[in-house]
């Protein structure tokens, strides 16, 4: 058997962002923490002898609508170094320790509702359950404008003692003002990122740190481009690195293009497959 | 996207994981709904070479070097993690002298409705 394709997901991003700030690190802390497990799912993928003849893999980090990708071929030096112990657990142990099946099914039952509810009492329930949900949206949405209200006084009062980038930075998230009307626009993402990676320039440490791109979210890849492509990309400051594309939205341009390239190297699979079956 | 079918799916999916009935705790798992169907318009056509699958388990263990298939005892000693999903690439072949082709058995069972291959 071979795994050509591996996909770890993260929690969606916020749905009330305090302001840019917040919504950009929604984003990229989910994406790098899947990221992150995506690429030790790839070495212990790659250390196991069940999968000895498969040479790539694609690799998916997601959250929500937004994806990065990264294709991993059995020759990366990334396979060299070992992936930390905490993010490996022990798997298959006993099995069922700590549980009784018959707590588990009297626990179950318990949390059940058995429904001998009238056509009505089902319609009133609907209901109920949709002006509560609807409840929670508003106060949701009040507590964001305050915090938002709350961050847009603290962010003046930052401005005027700070200097240069970071207080360009601030004039970004300020000038983003709230989200329209639960997200941010790419422009303004964008222009954010700009100025935090000029910021953070020069700074090591974070291995996912290097993009073929400058932007935020990733372009449309050229059209001779295959996963071969992405399988070759290395950092050229430490080649034990994964490359990792931009961030990628569902449904866009870019996506649909990164779909099709990895849908062509699974028809070469399945072709190859089927003429040997 | 590649078919309507699918955009107002992956829309009603993306409606669910930001829904605050559905998904009042902001849960990574209501967006497997949401990858289920990239990855179903990723096989499309491929159906019968891919599976999908969820929590696939991924480990490595000092009994990988024992050819021991039946054994369904715990390994306390596998080291490893669930991938939220996999797509899987069964390679099949068969193992036991039958002079037609896999395709060939495949399909005959299927006509016949049996499923003791």
């Amino acid at each position: 058997m071979e795994v050509p394709l591996l996909e770890e997901k993260k929690r969606p991003p916020t749905r009330h962002p305090r302001d840019l700030d917040a919504h950009f690190w929604s984003i990229v802390s989910a994406l790098d923490g899947a990221q992150s497990q995506v690429t030790t799912q790839a070495k212990i993928l790659f250390s196991s002898p069940r999968f000895a003849t498969q040479d790539l893999v694609v690799l998916v980090a997601s959250s929500g609508e937004y994806y990065r990708l990264a294709v991993l071929s059995r020759g990366h030096r990334a396979l060299a170094t070992l992936p930390p112990p905490d993010d490996i657990i022990d798997l298959l142990g006993t099995p069922g320790e700590n549980l009784n099946p018959i707590e588990v099914a009297a626990a179950l039952r318990a949390e059940l509702v058995v429904s001998g509810r009238s056509p009505a009492q089902q319609e009133r329930q609907r209901l109920d359950a949709m002006q509560e949900a609807e409840r929670t949206e508003k106060e949701k949405q009040n507590n964001a404008r305050d915090a938002r209200a709350l961050a847009r006084s603290q962010r003046q009062e930052e401005l005027s003692i700070a200097h240069g980038l970071e207080r360009e930075l601030s004039q970004i998230v300020i000038n983003a003002s709230d989200p329209k009307p639960s997200s941010y626009s790419n422009d303004w993402i964008e222009a954010y990122y700009k100025i935090y990676k000029q910021i953070h320039a020069g700074n090591r440490g974070r291995e996912h740190d290097f993009l073929r791109y400058p932007t935020f979210f990733e372009p449309e890849p050229a059209p001779h481009e295959t996963v071969i492509t992405l399988a070759n990309l290395r950092n050229p400051s430490d080649d034990r690195a994964i490359v990792f594309t931009g961030v990628i939205r569902l449904g866009s341009p870019t996506s649909d293009r990164f779909f099709q390239m990895i849908r062509r190297y699974l028809s070469t699979l399945a072709r190859f497959e089927r003429s040997q079956r | 996207m590649e078919s309507l079918a699918y955009f107002i799916v992956s829309m009603l999916s993306l409606a669910l994981i930001h829904s605050m009935v559905y998904n009042t705790r902001r849960l990574e798992t209501i967006g497997y709904t949401l990858s289920i169907v990239f990855l179903q318009q990723l096989i499309a056509g491929h159906e019968d070479i891919f599976l999908i699958c969820p929590q696939f388990p991924l480990y490595v263990s000092p009994r990988d070097e024992e050819p021991s298939p039946d054994v369904t005892m715990p390994d306390p000693e596998a080291k490893g993690v669930y991938v939220d999903h996999a797509l899987l690439l069964p390679r099949a072949s068969q193992t036991e002298g039958n002079r037609l082709k896999l395709s060939q058995v495949f399909s005959q069972a299927h006509s016949q409705r049996n499923q003791d291959l």
